[in-house]
């Protein structure tokens, strides 16, 4: 079949977001040889700029879509709200992780413009990766995204710790890339195609295709193993046990705002294409009943890794000398409750993971951002390094306070909220309970990570003051301030968001 | 007579794969890794990839190859038994060892599997090739150009980003990294702080030993 001109026309207004993106890393790119010896924040600028203009047209794309028939670009990217939500999710932390990048005092001023780019790149990576059906098209956005991050971690090679992180994730993200490689590949052999939506049995495909009913009934086996290798891949990028071996090390080397990213941009993608991947394939209302029970049976295995995710990353973050290493076991508890919801199976479970992300957003980005502040400050990332800063850097002290809490998941935060919608998935009648245990694992996992993030608010106030003062960072602290206070707005304000979260799921017909 | 010559591939591959694996010196490394290319392409010929074989041939066993031998030669990476006088196991911790063949022998009994249960069972008669092999040129390229036009060039963006991945990664710094944290240098180090923010003994050394190859 031969596109028409008129077609590509069309699907290239389709991707405009996309283009965008590209046409303005590109231009970072050249601008970086033009201005030589300058001061690279301009760029810095360029690139939130191009990344508020491709908002505004997703913002657009999102008004025009939301009907039951989605419209696909080059027969590739679908234009669906879900991929409009992860895609607004995307550039608004890219955004603030820009701005990180150009406020911390521990990184170059001039000749860092490939540090834009490479992020940009990364954000076109995830705009393939959450806004395609097709598993070729995810596989090239996932390795997009994770050469972009491999080389962003090694940003400071001359740094050893950050040589190492980038070395410990190049090789832990090929081997996890060949797993789920190896497990579509499988896919791909037994269903005759690489759409989910034709694997699902939904759509025509073209040539000679089998659904994945037919491959469930016929060799369970194969579609198991395959199963369980594309879910290794998806939990490497989500750094969910048993592949998050990669995650404290290279959280740590990295520099802080690569770290952020890691933490929110990218983990929110391998969230973003996990979701779509297990809705399509198991969830429409269009699949068979054989279908919908072995998504229920995945759902399983996720409850399970849920639980070993958010039990070890609490475990471990709670013997963390270091404030950022602690930062990277939490993110993978995080996964892990992020997970509780995926488990579920249901479409009010994906709602509320993916609101949990937006809260996550919200707290992560937050407690990022004031450690960069002050490892700017002291040099240092050590809890001991805190001490008694608090009364030197009070507002945005008290922000990072805001930010624990809600991270922990208490009142009045947002954070409570998202862990309230959560449980209320994984407590859905329809599940019978079968999931008690697991919001009982997660209870009581939220109560062991109250101690480690406790700790750093000891250390800030609970300590005789500091005798260093430190230099006032407006910029940064006002954006801090901001986070912190919708933080606890919008736990009083939620409805529109949650209405939000909830018109964004438009994968299925129910 | 060509399932003579696939059984004898197959097992060519496999056989230089391990050779891959086990070899001391990475120059015989990567002539077995060049031999399982080449067995490789034979196979893709075999079942009618005319195409793939070839390319198979031109970029693993022609570019990617040559660029391997020469990164090892010019780093004058020998044996380390050789080079540093001593002669160590291969693989220290026989359980370990194992480990790593039981998951192997796993994935590949689930690859097998596979094959067995879908593949074996629904195999179509053996078919006579079409003239211009299972996948003619002409067709490939309607299909990547066509179909797959937008993996097209996400590829090229993806190529991009690892272009200048791989020179951020693999640029020097003109400029020495004291200045780069200039709020650390200003502080005296103190002992107990591992400096961070200048490369240490070994990285100056593999500095100087790079320079001295380049030169």
């Amino acid at each position: 079949m031969f596109l028409t001109g008129d077609i590509h026309a069309k699907s290239l207004g389709l991707l405009a977001p996309e283009l965008v993106l590209v046409a303005v890393s590109l231009l970072i790119l050249v601008l970086d040889l033009v201005w030589k010896e300058r001061d690279s924040s301009r760029l810095g600028w360029i690139s939130i700029g191009g990344l508020a203009l491709t908002s505004f047209l997703l913002l657009l794309a999102f008004g025009r879509s939301g009907g039951p028939e989605h419209e696909t670009a080059f027969a590739l990217v679908t234009i669906d709200r879900f991929g409009i939500f992860f895609k607004l999710f995307t550039c608004a932390a890219l955004a603030v992780v820009i701005f990180f990048v150009m406020q911390d005092r521990r990184e170059r001023k001039s000749h860092i413009g490939e540090y834009y780019f490479l992020l940009l790149g990364a954000a076109i990576g995830i705009f393939f990766m959450v806004g395609t059906n097709n598993l070729l098209l995810l596989v090239l956005g996932l390795e997009l995204l994770s050469l972009a991050s491999y080389s962003l971690a090694g940003f400071h090679k001359a740094e050893r710790r950050s040589a190492e992180a980038a070395m410990k994730y190049v090789i832990f993200g090929g081997l996890s890339a060949g797993v789920m490689v190896y497990g579509i590949s499988l896919l791909y052999g037994l269903t005759g195609t690489l759409d989910l939506r034709v694997m699902a049995g939904v759509a025509q495909g073209e040539g000679v295709t089998r659904s994945l009913a037919q491959a469930i009934t016929e060799s369970p086996g194969a579609v198991a193993i395959a199963m369980v290798m594309i879910l290794g891949g998806f939990s490497y990028k989500m750094s969910v046990a048993p592949f998050h071996f990669w995650a404290p090390d290279v959280y740590e080397g990295a520099p802080t705002p690569v770290t952020t990213f890691l933490a929110v941009g990218s983990k929110a993608a391998g969230f973003g294409a996990l979701l779509r991947f297990l809705a399509v394939l198991f969830q429409d209302g269009g699949a068979a009943e054989a279908v919908r029970a072995y998504g229920l049976q995945v759902g399983s295995l996720l409850a399970l890794l849920a639980a070993v995710t958010m039990t070890i990353g609490n475990l471990a973050a709670m013997r963390q000398e270091s404030v950022k290493r602690m930062l990277a076991y939490s993110s993978v508890a995080h996964a892990g409750y992020l997970l509780v919801g995926v488990a579920a199976m249901t479409s009010e479970g994906f709602e509320a993971a993916m609101f949990y992300l937006v809260a996550y957003y919200l707290m992560n980005l937050g407690a990022f951002g004031v450690l960069l502040y002050f490892s700017g400050e002291t040099g240092e990332e050590t809890f001991d390094s805190l001490d008694g800063l608090g009364y030197k850097a009070p507002l945005i002290s008290v922000a990072m306070v805001v930010f624990l809490i809600s991270l922990t998941g208490l009142p009045p935060m947002i954070g409570f909220l998202g862990k309230w919608k959560l449980i209320q998935a994984a407590m859905d009648p329809a599940l019978d309970g079968r999931l008690l245990w697991l919001v009982i694992c997660l209870v009581l996992n939220s109560v062991v990570s109250l101690y480690y993030y406790l700790r750093v608010a000891k250390h800030l106030f609970l300590k005789q003051p500091a005798e260093r003062s430190v230099r006032p960072a407006p910029a940064l602290t006002g954006l801090l301030v901001v986070l912190a206070v919708l933080n606890v707005l919008l736990l009083a304000y939620a409805r529109p968001l949650v209405e939000w979260t909830s018109a964004s799921f438009d994968l299925i017909l129910r | 007579m060509a399932n003579l010559l696939f059984y004898l591939m197959a097992t060519l591959a496999t056989v230089c794969a391990i050779g891959v694996v086990v070899a001391r010196s990475p120059v015989v490394s990567v002539v077995s890794l060049l031999g399982s290319f080449a067995s490789l392409a034979i196979i893709y010929l075999l079942a009618g990839y005319q195409f793939l074989a070839a390319v198979q041939i031109l970029v693993y066993g022609g570019a990617v190859m040559v660029l391997f031998l020469f990164t090892i030669m010019l780093l004058n990476l020998g044996d380390p038994a050789v080079i540093h006088g001593e002669s160590e196991p291969l693989f220290h911790h026989s359980r370990r060892t194992l480990l790593g063949l039981g998951v192997a022998a796993a994935v590949g009994a689930a690859g097998l599997i596979a094959i067995l249960r879908v593949a074996w069972s629904a195999m179509p008669q053996p078919a006579e090739l079409p003239e211009g092999g299972l996948d003619p040129l002409d067709q490939l390229a309607a299909s990547m150009f066509t179909h797959y036009s937008l993996a097209f060039e996400a590829a090229s963006v993806l190529l991009l980003a690892t272009a200048v991945g791989v020179l951020v990664l693999a640029k020097r710094n003109r400029r020495p990294t004291a200045e780069v944290f200039p709020r650390e240098s200003q502080q005296p180090a103190t002992p107990s702080s591992p400096p961070t923010s200048t490369p240490s003994a070994g990285a100056q050394g593999q500095e100087v030993a790079e320079e001295g190859v380049l030169s």
